[in-house]
Protein backbone atom coordinates (compact mmCIF):
# COMPACT_ATOMS: atom_id res chain seq x y z
CA UNK A 1 0.00 0.00 0.00
CA UNK A 2 1.35 3.10 -0.96
CA UNK A 3 2.31 5.66 2.13
CA UNK A 4 0.11 8.19 3.24
CA UNK A 5 2.91 10.47 3.56
CA UNK A 6 3.60 10.32 -0.01
CA UNK A 7 0.09 10.54 -1.58
CA UNK A 8 -0.53 13.50 0.85
CA UNK A 9 2.32 15.48 -0.91
CA UNK A 10 0.31 15.03 -4.15
CA UNK A 11 -2.80 16.92 -3.01
CA UNK A 12 -2.39 20.26 -4.03
CA UNK A 13 -0.60 18.69 -7.47
CA UNK A 14 -3.94 16.15 -7.52
CA UNK A 15 -6.45 19.48 -7.15
CA UNK A 16 -4.79 22.16 -9.50
CA UNK A 17 -5.13 19.15 -12.21
CA UNK A 18 -1.05 19.17 -12.56
CA UNK A 19 -0.77 15.54 -11.78
CA UNK A 20 0.24 13.14 -14.50
CA UNK A 21 -2.26 9.75 -15.18
CA UNK A 22 -0.84 7.25 -13.32
CA UNK A 23 -0.03 9.49 -10.22
CA UNK A 24 -3.39 10.78 -10.20
CA UNK A 25 -4.96 7.19 -10.64
CA UNK A 26 -2.61 5.64 -7.66
CA UNK A 27 -4.05 8.78 -5.24
CA UNK A 28 -7.60 8.09 -6.53
CA UNK A 29 -6.86 4.39 -5.33
CA UNK A 30 -5.28 5.14 -1.77
CA UNK A 31 -8.25 7.83 -1.30
CA UNK A 32 -11.28 5.07 -1.99
CA UNK A 33 -9.20 2.94 0.55
CA UNK A 34 -8.24 5.19 3.09
CA UNK A 35 -10.54 6.96 5.68
CA UNK A 36 -7.75 9.56 7.04
CA UNK A 37 -6.30 10.75 3.70
CA UNK A 38 -10.22 11.20 2.54
CA UNK A 39 -10.60 13.43 5.60
CA UNK A 40 -7.07 15.30 4.74
CA UNK A 41 -7.69 15.68 1.14
CA UNK A 42 -11.30 17.25 2.22
CA UNK A 43 -9.59 19.53 4.38
CA UNK A 44 -6.81 20.51 2.15
CA UNK A 45 -9.71 20.64 -0.87
CA UNK A 46 -11.42 22.88 1.78
CA UNK A 47 -8.03 25.16 2.61
CA UNK A 48 -7.21 25.69 -0.86
CA UNK A 49 -10.54 26.57 -2.08
CA UNK A 50 -10.85 29.55 0.52
CA UNK A 51 -7.38 31.02 -0.27
CA UNK A 52 -7.81 31.05 -4.01
CA UNK A 53 -11.47 32.36 -3.28
CA UNK A 54 -9.42 35.69 -2.24
CA UNK A 55 -7.00 35.66 -5.41
CA UNK A 56 -9.61 36.27 -7.87
CA UNK A 57 -8.88 40.06 -9.33
CA UNK A 58 -12.16 42.26 -10.21
CA UNK A 59 -13.18 43.20 -13.97
CA UNK A 60 -10.05 44.04 -16.02
CA UNK A 61 -9.88 48.34 -15.35
CA UNK A 62 -8.53 49.51 -18.64
CA UNK A 63 -8.98 48.42 -22.33
CA UNK A 64 -6.63 47.80 -25.36
CA UNK A 65 -6.87 51.09 -26.79
CA UNK A 66 -5.47 52.63 -23.43
CA UNK A 67 -2.34 50.00 -24.22
CA UNK A 68 -2.46 50.79 -28.12
CA UNK A 69 -1.73 54.24 -27.08
CA UNK A 70 0.77 53.43 -25.06
CA UNK A 71 2.55 51.09 -27.27
CA UNK A 72 2.75 54.30 -29.49
CA UNK A 73 4.65 56.18 -26.86
CA UNK A 74 7.58 53.96 -26.61
CA UNK A 75 8.14 52.65 -30.25
CA UNK A 76 11.00 54.42 -30.94
CA UNK A 77 13.15 53.16 -28.11
CA UNK A 78 11.93 49.79 -28.69
CA UNK A 79 13.44 49.90 -32.48
CA UNK A 80 16.59 50.88 -30.99
CA UNK A 81 16.57 47.93 -28.11
CA UNK A 82 15.23 45.72 -30.50
CA UNK A 83 17.97 46.01 -32.96
CA UNK A 84 21.02 45.81 -30.69
CA UNK A 85 20.71 42.02 -29.85
CA UNK A 86 21.12 41.65 -33.95
CA UNK A 87 24.49 42.55 -33.41
CA UNK A 88 25.85 39.21 -32.21
CA UNK A 89 29.49 38.57 -33.94
CA UNK A 90 30.57 35.09 -33.28
CA UNK A 91 34.00 34.57 -33.04
CA UNK A 92 37.37 36.46 -31.91
CA UNK A 93 38.36 37.53 -35.54
CA UNK A 94 35.54 39.36 -36.41
CA UNK A 95 35.03 40.89 -33.45
CA UNK A 96 38.37 42.27 -33.11
CA UNK A 97 38.02 43.17 -37.16
CA UNK A 98 34.47 44.83 -36.02
CA UNK A 99 35.74 47.02 -33.01
CA UNK A 100 38.79 48.40 -35.26
CA UNK A 101 36.12 49.75 -37.53
CA UNK A 102 34.12 51.06 -34.85
CA UNK A 103 37.03 53.33 -33.26
CA UNK A 104 38.03 54.14 -36.88
CA UNK A 105 34.40 55.78 -37.03
CA UNK A 106 34.80 56.74 -33.66
CA UNK A 107 37.86 58.91 -34.22
CA UNK A 108 37.07 59.35 -37.82
CA UNK A 109 33.76 61.09 -37.98
CA UNK A 110 34.63 64.14 -35.56
CA UNK A 111 37.78 64.67 -38.00
CA UNK A 112 35.67 64.39 -41.10
CA UNK A 113 33.31 66.92 -39.28
CA UNK A 114 35.81 69.49 -38.62
CA UNK A 115 37.61 69.42 -42.22
CA UNK A 116 34.33 69.68 -43.95
CA UNK A 117 33.05 72.11 -41.42
CA UNK A 118 36.63 74.73 -42.38
CA UNK A 119 35.58 73.48 -46.07
CA UNK A 120 32.29 75.00 -45.67
CA UNK A 121 33.66 78.36 -44.04
CA UNK A 122 36.43 78.46 -47.02
CA UNK A 123 33.98 78.63 -49.48
CA UNK A 124 31.85 81.17 -48.02
CA UNK A 125 35.11 83.33 -46.65
CA UNK A 126 37.29 84.45 -49.48
CA UNK A 127 39.98 85.73 -47.36
CA UNK A 128 40.04 82.45 -45.08
CA UNK A 129 40.34 80.67 -48.66
CA UNK A 130 43.45 83.26 -49.64
CA UNK A 131 44.72 82.23 -46.12
CA UNK A 132 44.53 78.49 -46.62
CA UNK A 133 46.10 78.70 -49.60
CA UNK A 134 48.96 80.55 -48.55
CA UNK A 135 49.31 78.46 -45.24
CA UNK A 136 49.53 75.55 -48.20
CA UNK A 137 52.24 76.99 -50.29
CA UNK A 138 54.73 77.87 -46.87
CA UNK A 139 53.75 74.23 -45.64
CA UNK A 140 54.79 73.03 -48.82
CA UNK A 141 58.08 75.51 -49.30
CA UNK A 142 59.33 74.10 -45.61
CA UNK A 143 59.61 77.94 -45.12
CA UNK A 144 59.41 78.86 -42.03
CA UNK A 145 60.76 82.33 -42.24
CA UNK A 146 57.09 83.56 -43.83
CA UNK A 147 55.48 82.70 -40.48
CA UNK A 148 55.72 86.00 -39.88
CA UNK A 149 54.05 86.98 -43.20
CA UNK A 150 51.07 84.90 -42.13
CA UNK A 151 50.59 86.20 -39.24
CA UNK A 152 50.44 89.63 -40.98
CA UNK A 153 47.79 88.38 -43.42
CA UNK A 154 45.76 87.26 -40.35
CA UNK A 155 45.89 90.08 -38.50
CA UNK A 156 45.07 92.45 -41.59
CA UNK A 157 41.85 94.53 -41.13
CA UNK A 158 38.63 92.61 -43.18
CA UNK A 159 38.80 95.70 -45.62
CA UNK A 160 42.44 95.08 -46.48
CA UNK A 161 42.02 91.29 -47.57
CA UNK A 162 43.22 90.45 -50.52
CA UNK A 163 40.95 88.07 -52.65
CA UNK B 1 -6.95 21.45 -27.39
CA UNK B 2 -4.71 22.53 -25.15
CA UNK B 3 -1.68 22.05 -27.97
CA UNK B 4 -4.10 23.21 -30.57
CA UNK B 5 -4.03 26.87 -28.54
CA UNK B 6 -0.28 26.63 -28.03
CA UNK B 7 0.07 26.48 -31.43
CA UNK B 8 -2.32 29.40 -32.12
CA UNK B 9 -0.70 31.32 -29.22
CA UNK B 10 2.90 30.59 -30.85
CA UNK B 11 1.38 31.51 -34.43
CA UNK B 12 -0.06 34.78 -33.10
CA UNK B 13 3.16 35.57 -31.39
CA UNK B 14 5.24 35.30 -34.45
CA UNK B 15 2.61 37.74 -36.33
CA UNK B 16 3.15 40.08 -33.72
CA UNK B 17 6.84 39.88 -34.30
CA UNK B 18 6.21 41.83 -37.09
CA UNK B 19 4.37 44.33 -36.01
CA UNK B 20 1.21 43.25 -36.37
CA UNK B 21 -1.49 44.50 -33.77
CA UNK B 22 -4.39 42.58 -34.37
CA UNK B 23 -2.22 39.40 -33.48
CA UNK B 24 -1.49 41.39 -30.10
CA UNK B 25 -5.04 42.73 -29.34
CA UNK B 26 -6.04 38.92 -29.58
CA UNK B 27 -3.13 37.54 -27.26
CA UNK B 28 -3.74 40.28 -25.01
CA UNK B 29 -7.80 39.14 -24.79
CA UNK B 30 -6.76 35.47 -24.52
CA UNK B 31 -4.34 36.32 -21.55
CA UNK B 32 -5.29 39.59 -20.16
CA UNK B 33 -7.20 38.18 -17.26
CA UNK B 34 -5.07 35.99 -16.26
CA UNK B 35 -1.94 37.92 -16.11
CA UNK B 36 -4.33 40.50 -14.11
CA UNK B 37 -5.07 37.33 -11.54
CA UNK B 38 -1.38 37.18 -10.93
CA UNK B 39 -0.74 40.19 -10.37
CA UNK B 40 -3.64 40.37 -8.01
CA UNK B 41 -2.10 37.74 -6.01
CA UNK B 42 0.76 39.20 -5.93
CA UNK B 43 0.32 42.72 -5.26
CA UNK B 44 -3.33 42.22 -3.62
CA UNK B 45 -4.59 45.07 -5.30
CA UNK B 46 -6.79 45.87 -8.20
CA UNK B 47 -5.12 49.24 -9.65
CA UNK B 48 -1.85 47.75 -9.00
CA UNK B 49 -2.84 44.60 -10.72
CA UNK B 50 -3.89 46.60 -13.41
CA UNK B 51 -1.10 48.92 -13.98
CA UNK B 52 1.42 46.06 -13.67
CA UNK B 53 -0.89 43.94 -16.01
CA UNK B 54 -0.44 46.72 -18.35
CA UNK B 55 3.42 47.13 -17.98
CA UNK B 56 3.53 43.20 -18.98
CA UNK B 57 1.87 43.72 -22.42
CA UNK B 58 3.85 46.53 -23.34
CA UNK B 59 6.76 44.87 -22.07
CA UNK B 60 5.87 42.08 -24.79
CA UNK B 61 5.10 44.76 -27.02
CA UNK B 62 8.44 45.83 -26.76
CA UNK B 63 11.27 43.22 -27.04
CA UNK B 64 8.95 41.12 -29.73
CA UNK B 65 11.25 41.16 -32.15
CA UNK B 66 13.39 39.13 -29.91
CA UNK B 67 10.97 36.21 -29.28
CA UNK B 68 12.02 32.89 -30.52
CA UNK B 69 8.94 30.29 -30.07
CA UNK B 70 11.50 27.66 -28.17
CA UNK B 71 8.78 27.17 -25.63
CA UNK B 72 5.01 27.75 -24.20
CA UNK B 73 4.00 31.09 -24.79
CA UNK B 74 2.44 31.32 -21.15
CA UNK B 75 5.74 30.19 -20.34
CA UNK B 76 7.19 33.14 -21.97
CA UNK B 77 4.37 36.07 -20.71
CA UNK B 78 4.73 34.74 -17.43
CA UNK B 79 8.50 35.05 -17.14
CA UNK B 80 8.20 38.43 -18.68
CA UNK B 81 5.32 39.19 -15.57
CA UNK B 82 7.54 37.96 -12.94
CA UNK B 83 10.76 39.57 -14.08
CA UNK B 84 8.39 42.85 -13.67
CA UNK B 85 6.93 41.91 -10.44
CA UNK B 86 10.57 41.49 -9.07
CA UNK B 87 11.28 44.85 -11.38
CA UNK B 88 8.49 46.41 -9.18
CA UNK B 89 9.68 45.17 -5.83
CA UNK B 90 12.89 46.51 -6.09
CA UNK B 91 11.70 49.75 -6.87
CA UNK B 92 9.37 49.50 -3.31
CA UNK B 93 12.52 48.11 -1.19
CA UNK B 94 13.77 51.41 -3.13
CA UNK B 95 11.80 54.00 -1.81
CA UNK B 96 11.38 52.02 1.50
CA UNK B 97 15.34 52.30 2.02
CA UNK B 98 15.27 56.22 0.74
CA UNK B 99 12.23 56.86 3.32
CA UNK B 100 9.82 57.50 0.61
CA UNK B 101 7.63 55.27 2.03
CA UNK B 102 7.06 53.66 5.65
CA UNK B 103 5.64 50.29 4.41
CA UNK B 104 5.32 48.45 0.85
CA UNK B 105 1.56 50.10 0.96
CA UNK B 106 2.87 53.38 1.66
CA UNK B 107 5.84 52.23 -1.42
CA UNK B 108 2.75 51.40 -3.83
CA UNK B 109 1.15 54.53 -3.05
CA UNK B 110 3.92 56.70 -4.05
CA UNK B 111 4.95 54.78 -6.75
CA UNK B 112 1.76 54.22 -8.28
CA UNK B 113 -1.82 55.63 -9.34
CA UNK B 114 -2.20 58.63 -7.05
CA UNK B 115 -5.76 58.10 -7.01
CA UNK B 116 -5.77 54.35 -5.30
CA UNK B 117 -8.26 53.48 -3.01
CA UNK B 118 -7.26 53.18 0.01
CA UNK B 119 -10.47 52.46 1.56
CA UNK B 120 -10.95 49.11 -0.77
CA UNK B 121 -7.76 47.88 1.01
CA UNK B 122 -10.34 48.70 4.53
CA UNK B 123 -12.98 47.45 3.50
CA UNK B 124 -11.26 44.15 3.13
CA UNK B 125 -12.77 41.47 5.18
CA UNK B 126 -10.63 40.16 8.07
CA UNK B 127 -10.15 36.08 6.25
CA UNK B 128 -8.89 37.84 3.03
CA UNK B 129 -6.50 40.26 5.39
CA UNK B 130 -5.01 37.12 6.87
CA UNK B 131 -4.68 35.38 3.73
CA UNK B 132 -2.66 38.46 2.38
CA UNK B 133 -0.52 38.90 5.59
CA UNK B 134 0.30 34.72 4.93
CA UNK B 135 1.03 34.98 1.27
CA UNK B 136 3.08 38.46 1.59
CA UNK B 137 5.18 36.28 4.97
CA UNK B 138 6.07 33.58 2.31
CA UNK B 139 9.42 34.02 0.65
CA UNK B 140 9.18 35.64 -2.95
CA UNK B 141 9.80 32.40 -5.27
CA UNK B 142 6.93 29.92 -3.19
CA UNK B 143 4.61 33.07 -3.36
CA UNK B 144 4.86 33.25 -7.04
CA UNK B 145 4.13 29.74 -7.71
CA UNK B 146 1.49 29.65 -4.80
CA UNK B 147 -0.17 32.38 -6.63
CA UNK B 148 0.93 30.57 -10.18
CA UNK B 149 -0.84 27.18 -9.69
CA UNK B 150 -4.18 29.23 -9.09
CA UNK B 151 -4.18 30.44 -13.06
CA UNK B 152 -6.22 28.57 -14.75
CA UNK B 153 -4.33 26.85 -18.09
CA UNK B 154 -0.82 27.15 -16.84
CA UNK B 155 0.66 23.68 -16.14
CA UNK B 156 3.64 23.10 -14.06
CA UNK B 157 5.33 22.92 -17.40
CA UNK B 158 4.66 26.87 -18.00
CA UNK B 159 5.44 27.77 -14.09
CA UNK B 160 9.15 26.31 -14.52
CA UNK B 161 9.20 27.68 -17.74
CA UNK B 162 8.48 31.31 -16.32
CA UNK B 163 10.76 30.87 -13.18
CA UNK B 164 13.47 29.27 -15.22
CA UNK B 165 13.71 26.44 -12.70
CA UNK B 166 12.89 22.78 -12.64
CA UNK B 167 9.81 21.16 -12.60
CA UNK B 168 10.41 19.38 -9.68
CA UNK B 169 11.95 22.76 -8.44
CA UNK B 170 8.22 24.12 -9.05
CA UNK B 171 6.62 21.41 -7.20
CA UNK B 172 8.84 21.45 -3.90
CA UNK B 173 8.65 25.25 -3.99
CA UNK B 174 4.63 24.49 -4.12
CA UNK B 175 4.34 21.73 -1.38
CA UNK B 176 6.45 24.22 0.85
CA UNK B 177 4.24 26.83 0.09
CA UNK B 178 1.43 25.09 1.16
CA UNK B 179 2.97 23.83 4.01
CA UNK B 180 3.74 27.49 4.95
CA UNK B 181 0.27 28.80 4.58
CA UNK B 182 -1.60 26.03 6.59
CA UNK B 183 0.94 26.37 9.05
CA UNK B 184 0.15 30.17 8.81
CA UNK B 185 -3.88 29.88 8.67
CA UNK B 186 -4.75 27.05 10.90
CA UNK B 187 -7.08 28.93 12.96
CA UNK B 188 -8.86 30.20 9.83
CA UNK B 189 -8.99 27.35 7.89
CA UNK B 190 -8.68 24.24 10.41
CA UNK B 191 -7.71 20.58 8.73
CA UNK B 192 -8.66 17.14 10.31
CA UNK B 193 -4.88 17.11 11.49
CA UNK B 194 -1.87 18.92 11.16
CA UNK B 195 -0.48 19.77 7.85
CA UNK B 196 2.18 16.79 7.14
CA UNK B 197 3.71 17.47 3.77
Amino acid sequence: MTDCRSIRSHFTDYLDGHLRAARREAVDKHLAACAGCREEFAAHRHFLATCDEFLVPEEPAYSFAELRRRMTDVEPLAEIVAFVPKLRIRGPVPRFAVSCLLMLLAGGLPATFRFSRDMYHQARDPFLAYKARVEDQYKAAWDPQHAAELDRIANQAPGNRPV
Amino acid sequence: MADEAAVADIALMARVRLGDERAFEELHRRYQRRVLAFFYGMAGDGHAANDLCQETFLRVWKVRRRYRATGSFPGYLFGIARLIWLERCREWRKALRLGQATSFDDAWATLSDPGAHPDDRAARSETATEIRRALESLPEEQRIVFVMRTIRGLSLEDIAAALDCPINTVRSRKILAVKKLRHALAHLVPGPVGARY
